[in-house]
């Protein structure tokens, strides 16, 4: 069969320009990339966030994070991943290292006045400015009980690193809180390792004979400094965060400090590792960012959205650990996810991925961002999404509306359950469809910088700001995306025909028709994006589209009255 | 004997300790060719299911014993909540309950009472634990069929 390719915008520059060479070659690279696993690899970002929060060691990642992993090993994860590129940060949380090319918008909020608490997904406590706080919170509650830090920490694990709760409890009944913690009681816990005390006695667990050098906690349990070492070790090896005194009636925790003392560098900083790692696995103020492969905590307390950010860019949301998924609820996610998982996979890829030419039924796989087809073969130019003819498209970016009166009136023969699953169909194309497009946009978008870089090499009188705007406007672009792929899932939720479904459509087709607009654009060749004309156009096209994003997330929360 | 001088000086005097001194109702005894594997026979405890009952264990002491645990597994075969078709123990300090600081004594110890105290909370054999919940008096009358049958004579 054969394989049919469109572009509009591609075809339009062919006509204008017919000088510069077709893009189409590309296509079929692209084509390759499909979206065939989102719908999978979002509902597994949420199932795995646990197991994926445990990083394979020598996945490479921030390089702030080098050396902080826990060994406890979990790569089997997907290989595929929903790679979004999120941007609601600003520059300056962001450390040097991390700014890209294509970098940040950070001019959302200036577009439309609002406090919205859906409309940003706030970007958190990095992991530098994490560790940074866990080292002032032990170093606090070390100073203020006069402990030392590797106790302070111990302590602050049995609170779930809650300092204000902790210092109070402590206030209110200090022995209590040492016993819950596992260390010893206030007036000792200075004292957390009578070191090394030569001694002829037999060690009670190899049962050599003296002299050996002898440690113990404060408990006094005393075992050899070689008996430690291989016990310390062995539970450092087998992932063990919390070490106790090895007597089987003490319930004394090993210091930090004293698997510093006792064993090798190698050792203590594994150990280390786990320790700083238990800080998000704990704390209840930290979250591990659930995409496969990231391994980067972030902060939660300093956001006002559940949707954040971590420092890879990847956006999610605090609560079900999926995408972040705005205008959508979690529920209606959750249900979503599932929903889209029971049903067959292979038919709703077929269904997201390829249509028939509605006039001489060739079948075409979509492979560019924006809806507009022309059938190779037969030159039919119609709507990707209803396949309607393009040219009745008056209003043609505008196919979002579900109409049951048209579902209906087909209904005659079928099921009621037809009917339901066409409309579930009807939200799932255009949703998945968005995804797809995200996608393509993303590969456009990087291959546009890389484009414009070696532009700039050659021409290196060209100012960066000349060039980066594409890169900046497909990030709009993909942010657009997101939340139209999203609207479809909050729009099946919502009951047809109702006046918030009114609105919420009317928000909908205003975002879809400047995303859509924006898409064409930014499709076009990168020297023709280089024209001053074309720059201001785009600018101004992505200021629109992210207007009508910020519109919609807005009219959402207003809870969608006019 | 050779193989004796390898031998961890704890294993060795664990051992000396189990052949001069057992515990009652239990004894160990390693194996001449393999010091690590001991030969064990506990005794059912009275007012037990098992009482009347003589049950072989295999006891093997792991390289990085006492770091590890030993490997323990029934050999009779007995009807117990906490143990397995092939032997095989539910036991705490078996597991992530092990310090280098117990012992091979404490463990048939704790073995002993697990015969006297099974615990069907924390089942390894299901389908036995499932029953000693539904029916205890017919499950300790299973057991003390098994008893008669496999661990008598
Ligand atoms: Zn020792
Ligand atoms: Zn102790
Ligand atoms: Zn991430
Ligand atoms: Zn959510
Ligand atoms: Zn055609
Ligand atoms: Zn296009
Ligand atoms: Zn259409």
């Amino acid at each position: 069969m054969q394989r049919l390719t469109r572009s509009s915008a591609r075809q339009r520059e062919e006509e204008t320009r017919p000088s510069l060479p077709s893009t189409n070659q590309n296509s079929s690279k692209r084509r390759k990339q499909s979206t065939e696993n989102t719908v999978t690899a979002t509902g597994n970002d949420q199932v795995s966030s646990d197991k994926v929060a445990k990083r394979t060691p020598e996945e490479p990642s921030n390089p702030t994070t080098a050396g902080t992993k826990p060994s406890a090993s979990n790569s089997s994860q997907q290989p595929e991943q929903v790679q979004n590129q999120e941007s609601d940060v600003e520059i300056s949380e962001i450390p040097e290292s991390d700014v890209s090319y294509f970098g940040y918008c950070s001019d959302d909020g200036g577009e439309v006045q609002s406090n919205s608490k859906v409309a940003t997904e706030t970007s958190c406590m990095d992991e530098q400015a994490r560790r940074r706080q866990q080292q002032e919170d032990t170093e606090e509650v070390a100073e203020l009980l006069g402990v030392e830090n590797s106790v302070a920490t111990l302590l602050l694990r049995s609170v779930a690193w809650n300092k204000e709760d902790l210092l109070s409890r402590y206030m209110e009944d200090a022995e209590k809180v040492c016993a819950a913690a596992g260390v010893a009681n206030p007036a000792a816990v200075s004292l957390a390792m009578l070191s090394a005390q030569v001694s002829d006695r037999e060690c009670s667990i190899c049962r050599l004979d003296g002299p050996l050098a002898f440690s113990a906690l404060s408990c006094g349990h005393s075992y050899c400094d070689c008996c430690w070492k291989r016990f310390l070790s062995l539970k450092v090896e087998e992932g063990e965060t919390r070490i106790v005194c090895p007597e089987p009636s003490c319930s004394l925790q090993v210091p930090e400090n004293i698997v510093r003392q006792l064993c090798d560098r190698e050792t203590f900083e594994k150990y280390s590792a786990y320790v700083e790692n238990a800080f998000v696995d704990e704390s209840k103020t930290c979250v591990w960012c659930p995409y496969p492969n990231c391994g980067l905590s972030v902060g939660t307390t300093d956001s006002s959205s559940k949707f954040i950010i971590c420092a890879q860019r990847h956006s999610f949301c605090v609560e079900c650990r999926s995408e972040a998924h705005a205008p959508a609820q979690c529920d209606q996610v959750i249900e979503w996810l599932k929903k889209c998982d029971d049903d067959s996979e292979t038919f709703n890829w077929l269904s997201a991925n390829t249509q028939d030419c509605p006039k001489c039924q060739s079948t075409i796989e979509k492979n560019g961002g924006c809806n507009h087809m022309t059938c190779r073969k037969c030159k039919h130019e119609f709507c990707w999404v209803c396949l309607g003819l393009w040219q009745s498209h008056t209003d043609y970016y505008s196919c979002n509306r579900f109409d049951p009166d048209k579902v209906k009136a087909s209904e005659d023969g079928k099921a009621k359950s037809r009917a339901a699953l066409d409309r579930y169909l009807h939200y799932y194309h255009r949703y998945m469809n968005h995804e797809r497009s995200r996608k393509l946009e993303e590969q456009i978008r990087d291959k546009a910088v890389l484009k414009m870089e070696e532009l700039q090499k050659k021409e290196p009188q060209r100012l960066w700001g000349d060039v980066q705007f594409v890169g900046e406007a497909t990030e709009k672009l993909c942010k657009c995306r997101v939340v139209l792929k999203w609207t479809y899932v909050f729009a099946h939720a919502l009951e047809d025909s109702s006046s918030q479904k009114n609105l919420f459509c009317f928000l909908q087709e205003d975002l879809e028709r400047n995303t859509e607009r924006l898409s064409e654009l930014l499709e076009s060749e990168v020297e023709n994006l280089l024209k001053a004309e074309v720059k201001s156009e785009v600018l101004a096209l992505a200021a629109v589209a992210t207007q009508s994003r910020l519109k919609l997330l807005q009219g959402v929360e207003e809870g969608l009255v006019a | 004997m050779a193989a004796n001088s390898q031998l961890p000086r704890r294993i060795i005097k664990e051992t000396q300790r189990l052949l001069s001194e057992p515990a009652p109702g239990i004894s160990a005894s390693p194996s001449e060719d393999n010091l690590r594997y001991f030969n064990v026979m506990i005794l059912g405890p009275t007012q037990s299911p098992y009482e009347g009952g003589v049950y072989k264990l295999e006891l093997f002491l792991p390289e990085e014993y006492p770091m590890a645990a030993p490997k323990v597994r029934f050999l009779t075969k007995i009807y117990h909540p906490n143990i397995d078709k092939l032997g095989r123990i539910c036991l705490d300090i078996l597991k992530d309950k092990w310090s280098p600081a117990l012992q091979i004594r404490t463990v048939l110890l704790s073995i002993q009472a697990l015969l006297s105290a099974p615990n069907p909370d924390d089942p390894l054999a299901e389908d036995i634990a499932k029953q000693w919940k539904e029916d205890e008096a017919k499950a300790v009358a299973t057991a003390k069929e098994w008893t008669r049958q496999y661990a008598q004579g």
